[in-house]
C-alpha cells in the first residue's frame, strides 16, 4: 500500500478518535484569539527605527504632535466677516477648547495681533469680542486678517469665504486607549458642529483632521467588519449551497472555514500580533484557500454519494483523489506567504505568517475534522445530479478542438493588458480614501479646493551657531527657505517663526513698516522671543515652532493637489535646493503626511515585490513536488498571469492604483495557485500514469477538476464584490480587483493552459506512453 | 507685600497684619454673593489663604537668584538664569523687577510688574538691544515662559483677591498634614479652570499645586520643596517643580541667595529705574 494510501485509510478509519482530538487540539490553539488586541495609527507600518518615523517622532517630541481637528467654516453668502459669522467663528474657538485632549486652539478671531501705540505693546487676540465690533472695526480685521501670510491658506481663504478652526491634540497614548481617545475627541468635535450649524444657518461647517481621519477609518472599517464581511460570509455560504446542491457540505465548508480562521488568529494571539489595517486581511486569504480545500474533497464525495458509494468508502475516495493536490497547494501557498517575511514592513510580516499559518490550518482541518463530519453529517445521498452542471465536457472538447487559436488569442490578450503595466502609477491618494457619502470627503473636498490643501511638510531646522536660533545669518536663511517654498505653486502656506520676528521688530519700532524685517542682532532676536512669550496666553504659545532650547526652528508648509508621489518628488525638490541655495541649513520634510506617502509607496514596492517572490518560491516548490522543472516552469504562467493582467486592465482603465493593488497578490494567491495546480496535478497524472494522450487528459482533467474550480471561483469572486461597496477606497478597490483577478485566473486556468499543455506537449514529456 | 516666586505663594491682604480690613473685604464679597454665604467651606478655605497670606507679610522687599532648568524634549537640560527683586505695596499688590542674566542674548532684559488686586497687572519690559522700555500689555499671560513648563501667570504674585477659593478636606504631603483647598481665578482670562493647592497646617506654606487647564483636565503640577526660615518668619523653598501631565515634560525651578530688607526704595521699580539694572 502506498503512503498515500496508508495516510487515507488511516484519516478514515480513525476519523472517530482523531476528529475529535484533533478539534481540541485546534481550539486550544484558536484560544489564542482572545488574546488579540486592536493597534491603530500609522504607526504600526513602520520598524522602531524607521528613518522616515523617527524624524516624525522627533519632530512631534520636540514641537508637539500633529494630530488635529479642523473645523472647516464656510460661509454660504462668502463673507466670513459678517457679524454673525465671527460670532460663530467665536463660539467654535471658545467650546473647542474643552474638547477631550486638546492642545491648543488657532482660529481667525484668537489670531495674536500686536498693536502699537507708541511705546506701549498690545498683544492680543485679533478679534477679542466679536459681538461688539462695529461695522469699520469689522473692515479693519477683514483687511488685517487677509495680509496675514500665516492665515491665509491655512485658516482663511484668500477671498474671505472660507475659514477655519484648528484644535491640536494631545493624543500620545498607544493602541486601544488612543482609539477611545480619538473617538472622544471626534465625538466632542461633532457636537459642537451640530450646535454651532444650527445657531447659524448661514454656516457650512465640516470637520476634517488627523483626528477625523483615523475615526473615519475606524469607523469604515468597522462597518465593513460588521456588515459587508459577514454579508460576504453570508453570500459564499449560499452561493456555496447551491453550487454543492447540498446545505450540509456547506454546512461542513463553514465549520472548516471558521477552524482554519481560528487556527491562523489563535497563533497571532499567542504569538502576541496585534490586529491592525495590514494584518486584518489574514482570516479572507485563509477563507479562500479553505474553501478551496472544502469544496475539492466534498465535490469527489457528493459525486462518490451519488455513485451510490457507500459512505465511507466516498469518503475513502475523495480523499485519495484529492490529497495530493490538496497538500500541494497548502504547502506551497504557505512557504509563499512565509516569503512576505522579506517585507521591512511588520504587518506585512505578520499578514505572511498568520496566512501561512492558516493555510496549513486549512489543510489540517480538511484532513483531520472534515473526513469526520462527511461521516457524520446527514448528507442526502443520490440526487443522481452532478454539483455543478456546467458543460465541461463541451468546454474541454471545443478548447481542444480550437487550442491553437485559443493559445494564441489569450496569449495575445494577456501580453496586451500587461503591457499597460508601465503607464500605472502606484499612487495614494489621501484625498480619495472614502467614498462621497463619507462626511469627511466632503470636508477634504472643500479644504483642498477653497480653503488650503490637505498635505503638510514639517522641517525642524537646527542652528549650528551657539547663540541658537536668534543668530541674524541663521534667520536670514530660514527665511530665505521660506520664501522659496512661499514661490512654489504646489505649496498654499508657510507658517514659520520668521514672520512673528519681521511682526514684532515692526511693532517695536512704532509700527513702521519699513522695519517689517528681521531683527539685525542675536540679541535683538532674543529679546523680541522673550517679550513675545511672556506675553502670551495658554495654548498659543511659540513651542510650536521654536524648540525650548531656542536652538531649532519648525518650518511648515501645506500643500495642495499632492498625491503621494507628488509629495514625495517635492521633498526631494526642497531638500536639492536647500543644499544649493541655503547649504548651512539641513531641511528635511517630516510629519505624517509624508510618512504616509513613503510607507504607502514602500509597502506597495515591497508587498508586490513579495508576492512576485511568494510565486517564484511556489514554482520552486512545483518542480520538487513534479521532480520536473519544466511542469514546475509552466506553473508559473498561470500563477503570474491573473494578477499581473488585472494590473494592466487597470491601468488602461484608471491609470493610478492605491495601497489596494498591494494586497491584491496575497489575497488571490492562494486561490490562483489552487486552480492551477489542481489542473497541473490531474493532468499530469492523468499523462504520465494514466497513459492519456494529451487531448484525453486535458478532456479528462475539466471533467474531474473543472467544476471545482468554477465553484470555487464563482463563490469567491461574488465574496468579493460585495466589498466593492465599502466607504474605504482601499477595501472597495481591492474587493473588485481580486474579483477580477479570480475571474481572470479561472478563465486562463480553462482556456490558456490547457491550450498551452497541448502547444508545448512534446517538450513537455519526453515519452510519451 | 508678597514675594513673588516664593512657594509660600502668599495669599495676603495689602500690607495689613491684622485681620480687620480683610474680614470686612469678606464680609463685603460675601454680601455680593448670598449664594455662597451658607458654605462653611468656602469661608474656610478663604480664611486659610488670608492666613497664608497674612504670615507672609511684612518682610519688606527681597532678591533671589533663580535658576531654570528645563527638560527638553532630547532630554537635554536647558539653563535660564535670573534675578528677582520683590517691593511690598502697601494696599495693593507687590512690585517686582525679573533681570535676566543667562542666556547672554538676553542679559540686561528686565521686567517690571505692578501686580493688582484688581484690575489687569501693569507691566513693562526694557530690551537692551533696543535701549528702550515698552509698557507691554496683554490679557492673558498663560503661556509658557521661555518654553519651560511654567507659566508667567504661574510666576506671578498670587493675590488673595485674584480667586476665590474653596476648602476640600485634609490631606498630607509627606506626612504633612495640609488643607486641600480649590481656588478658581477670577480673571476669566486665566489659561486655568481653577488649582488644587495644598497647604501645611502648622506653617500655611504651599506644598503643592495641582493646575486644572480649561477642559477640567490635570495639566500640572507644582511641588515646592526645601522650605527654610528666613528672619525667623519668612518660609521660602529652594525649588519648585513644575510637572506637565499631558506632554511629560518638567521644569526646575531653584531658587537661591535670598536677601530681605536690602533697603530697596519706590523709586527702584520704576520703568525708568529697569533701564539702569545691570
Amino acid at each position: 500500500m502506498t503512503l498515500k494510501n496508508k495516510t487515507v485509510e488511516l484519516l478514515v478509519n480513525h476519523a472517530g478518535w482523531i476528529a475529535p482530538l484533533n478539534l481540541i487540539v485546534l481550539l486550544a490553539l484558536g484560544f489564542g484569539a482572545s488574546m488579540l488586541q486592536l493597534e491603530s495609527g500609522i504607526k504600526v507600518f513602520f520598524s522602531k527605527d524607521d528613518p522616515n518615523l523617527l524624524a516624525q517622532e522627533q519632530i512631534e517630541r520636540t514641537y508637539g504632535r500633529e494630530d488635529n481637528i479642523l473645523f472647516v467654516i464656510e460661509a454660504r453668502e462668502g463673507d466670513v466677516f459678517a457679524p454673525d459669522n465671527l460670532v460663530s467663528v467665536q463660539q467654535i474657538t471658545e467650546q473647542a477648547w474643552q474638547i477631550p485632549n486638546s492642545r491648543r486652539v488657532d482660529s481667525l478671531n484668537n489670531y495674536l495681533y500686536p498693536v502699537v501705540d507708541g511705546d506701549d505693546i498690545h498683544i492680543g487676540a485679533l478679534v477679542e469680542d466679536a459681538s461688539s465690533l462695529s461695522t469699520e472695526a469689522i473692515a479693519k480685521v477683514r483687511e488685517i486678517a487677509l495680509s496675514q501670510q500665516p492665515l491665509t491658506g491655512r485658516l482663511l481663504s484668500q477671498n474671505g469665504a472660507v475659514t477655519a478652526v484648528n484644535v491640536s491634540l494631545n493624543l500620545g497614548m498607544t493602541g486601544a486607549d488612543k482609539a477611545v481617545a480619538i473617538a472622544d475627541s471626534v465625538q466632542y468635535a461633532r457636537a459642537i458642529q451640530e450646535r454651532a450649524a444650527q445657531a447659524n444657518p448661514g454656516l457650512d461647517i465640516y470637520l476634517a483632521g488627523w483626528a477625523l481621519t483615523e475615526q473615519t477609518l475606524a469607523e469604515v472599517t468597522r462597518a465593513d467588519s460588521q456588515s459587508l464581511m459577514p454579508l460576504m460570509f453570508v453570500i459564499v455560504l449560499l452561493l456555496l449551497a447551491l453550487l454543492l446542491r447540498s446545505v450540509t457540505a456547506s454546512l461542513c465548508t463553514v465549520i472548516t472555514i471558521l477552524l482554519s480562521i481560528l487556527v491562523g488568529m489563535g497563533y497571532a494571539g499567542w504569538a502576541r500580533i496585534g490586529i491592525n489595517s495590514v494584518n486584518v486581511s489574514a482570516p479572507t486569504i485563509i477563507m479562500t484557500l479553505a474553501i478551496a480545500d472544502c469544496v475539492h474533497v466534498l465535490s469527489v464525495f457528493l459525486a462518490r454519494l451519488r455513485a451510490e458509494d457507500d459512505r465511507r468508502t466516498a469518503v475513502r475516495t475523495s480523499l485519495q483523489r484529492t490529497l495530493h493536490p490538496v497538500l500541494l497547494t497548502s504547502v506551497t501557498t504557505a512557504l509563499g506567504f512565509i516569503s512576505m517575511n522579506f517585507s521591512d514592513s511588520p504587518p506585512f510580516r505578520e499578514l505572511g505568517t498568520i496566512s501561512a499559518v492558516g493555510v496549513v490550518g486549512a489543510l489540517w482541518v480538511t484532513l483531520t475534522i472534515l473526513p469526520g463530519l462527511m461521516l457524520v453529517m446527514p448528507f442526502k445521498s443520490g440526487s443522481g445530479r452532478t454539483i455543478l452542471d456546467l458543460p465541461m465536457k463541451r468546454l474541454s472538447e471545443l478548447v481542444i478542438r480550437h487550442h491553437t487559436a485559443i493559445f494564441w488569442t489569450s496569449l495575445a490578450l494577456t501580453i496586451a493588458a500587461i503591457s499597460f503595466i508601465p503607464r500605472l502609477e502606484l499612487n495614494d491618494d489621501p484625498t480619495d480614501y472614502f467614498s462621497a457619502d463619507i462626511p469627511l470627503s466632503d470636508a477634504i473636498r472643500v479644504v483642498e479646493e477653497r480653503l488650503s490643501g490637505n498635505q503638510s511638510l514639517h522641517y525642524s531646522i537646527a542652528a549650528s551657531d551657539p547663540r541658537g536660533v536668534s543668530d541674524p545669518q541663521f534667520l536670514a536663511s530660514v527665511a530665505r527657505f521660506a520664501d522659496w517654498l512661499r514661490a512654489q505653486p504646489e505649496v498654499v502656506n508657510v507658517e514659520v517663526f520668521t514672520d512673528t520676528l519681521k511682526r514684532l521688530n515692526q511693532v517695536l519700532h512704532e509700527d513702521d513698516p519699513a522695519w517689517h524685517r528681521l531683527p539685525d542682532s542675536a540679541d535683538m532676536a532674543s529679546q523680541y522671543i522673550l517679550l513675545y512669550e511672556i506675553s502670551i496666553p495658554y495654548g498659543l504659545d511659540v513651542t510650536h515652532q521654536v524648540n525650548a532650547e531656542k536652538t531649532a526652528l519648525k518650518v511648515s508648509a501645506v500643500l495642495k493637489n499632492q498625491k503621494s508621489q507628488g509629495l514625495i518628488r517635492f521633498e526631494e525638490r526642497a531638500r536639492q535646493w536647500v543644499e544649493e541655495n541655503t547649504p548651512t541649513l539641513v531641511a528635511h520634510g517630516a510629519g505624517q503626511s509624508i510618512s504616509f506617502a513613503r510607507i504607502g509607496m514602500r509597502n506597495i514596492e515591497s508587498m508586490l515585490g513579495g508576492s512576485l517572490f511568494a510565486i517564484i518560491v511556489i514554482s520552486a516548490c512545483m518542480i520538487l513536488a513534479f521532480r520536473s522543472l519544466k511542469f514546475g516552469l509552466i506553473s508559473f504562467l498561470p500563477n503570474l498571469f491573473p494578477a499581473l493582467v488585472v494590473l494592466g486592465i487597470w491601468s488602461a482603465v484608471a491609470g493610478e492604483i492605491n495601497m489596494a493593488a498591494s494586497v491584491v497578490f496575497s489575497l488571490t494567491l492562494g486561490i490562483v495557485v489552487d486552480d492551477s495546480t489542481h489542473f497541473l496535478v490531474k493532468y499530469r497524472e492523468a499523462r504520465l500514469q494514466d497513459n492519456m494522450d494529451a487531448r484525453q487528459a486535458i478532456h479528462h482533467t475539466f471533467v474531474t477538476v473543472g467544476n471545482a474550480l468554477v465553484s470555487t471561483s464563482i463563490v469567491l469572486a461574488a465574496g468579493f464584490l460585495v466589498l466593492v461597496s465599502s466607504d474605504f477606497a482601499v477595501n472597495s478597490t481591492s474587493g473588485l480587483l481580486v474579483a477580477l483577478t479570480i475571474a481572470v485566473a479561472i478563465v486562463l486556468d480553462l482556456l490558456f493552459l490547457p491550450s498551452l499543455l497541448m502547444k508545448i506537449d512534446r517538450w513537455l514529456i519526453r515519452n510519451p506512453a | 507685600m508678597k514675594r513673588k516666586l516664593s512657594g509660600n505663594t502668599a495669599h495676603r491682604p495689602a500690607g495689613v497684619n491684622n485681620y480687620l480690613p480683610v474680614l470686612a473685604a469678606l464680609v463685603l464679597s460675601l454680601f455680593y454673593h448670598p449664594a455662597v454665604l451658607a458654605d462653611a467651606d468656602v469661608e474656610k478655605g478663604m480664611a486659610i489663604a488670608i492666613e497664608a497670606d497674612r504670615r507672609d507679610s511684612g518682610f519688606g522687599d527681597s532678591t533671589v537668584d533663580l535658576t531654570m532648568l528645563i527638560a527638553s524634549a532630547s532630554g537635554d537640560i536647558v539653563t535660564r538664569e535670573m534675578r528677582q527683586m520683590v517691593l511690598e505695596v502697601a494696599n495693593d499688590g507687590d512690585k517686582s523687577i525679573m533681570v535676566f542674566d543667562r542666556p547672554r542674548d538676553l542679559k540686561g532684559t528686565a521686567i517690571l510688574t505692578f501686580t493688582h488686586k484688581s484690575g489687569d497687572d501693569e507691566q513693562w519690559l526694557y530690551l537692551p538691544a533696543l535701549k528702550r522700555v515698552k509698557r507691554i500689555s496683554s490679557a492673558d499671560k498663560s503661556g509658557p515662559f521661555m518654553g519651560s513648563e511654567f507659566a508667567y501667570e504661574d510666576l506671578s504674585s498670587q493675590e488673595v483677591e485674584k480667586y476665590r477659593y474653596r476648602y476640600l478636606r485634609d490631606d498630607a504631603i509627606d506626612g504633612t498634614p495640609c488643607f486641600v483647598v480649590e481656588r478658581v481665578p477670577v480673571d476669566k482670562n486665566s489659561g486655568y479652570t481653577r488649582q488644587l493647592t495644598w497647604v501645611d497646617q502648622d506653617e500655611y506654606r504651599l506644598q503643592r499645586v495641582d493646575y486644572y487647564d480649561r477642559k477640567d483636565s490635570l495639566l500640572k503640577s507644582m511641588r515646592p520643596v526645601g522650605y527654610q526660615q528666613y528672619l525667623d518668619r519668612y518660609w521660602r523653598p529652594s525649588e519648585m517643580v513644575m510637572s506637565n501631565h499631558q506632554t511629560g515634560k518638567s521644569t526646575t525651578l531653584k531658587f537661591g541667595n535670598y536677601q530681605f530688607r536690602t533697603g530697596a526704595r519706590d523709586a527702584d521699580f520704576t520703568p525708568s529705574a529697569i533701564a539702569r539694572i545691570r
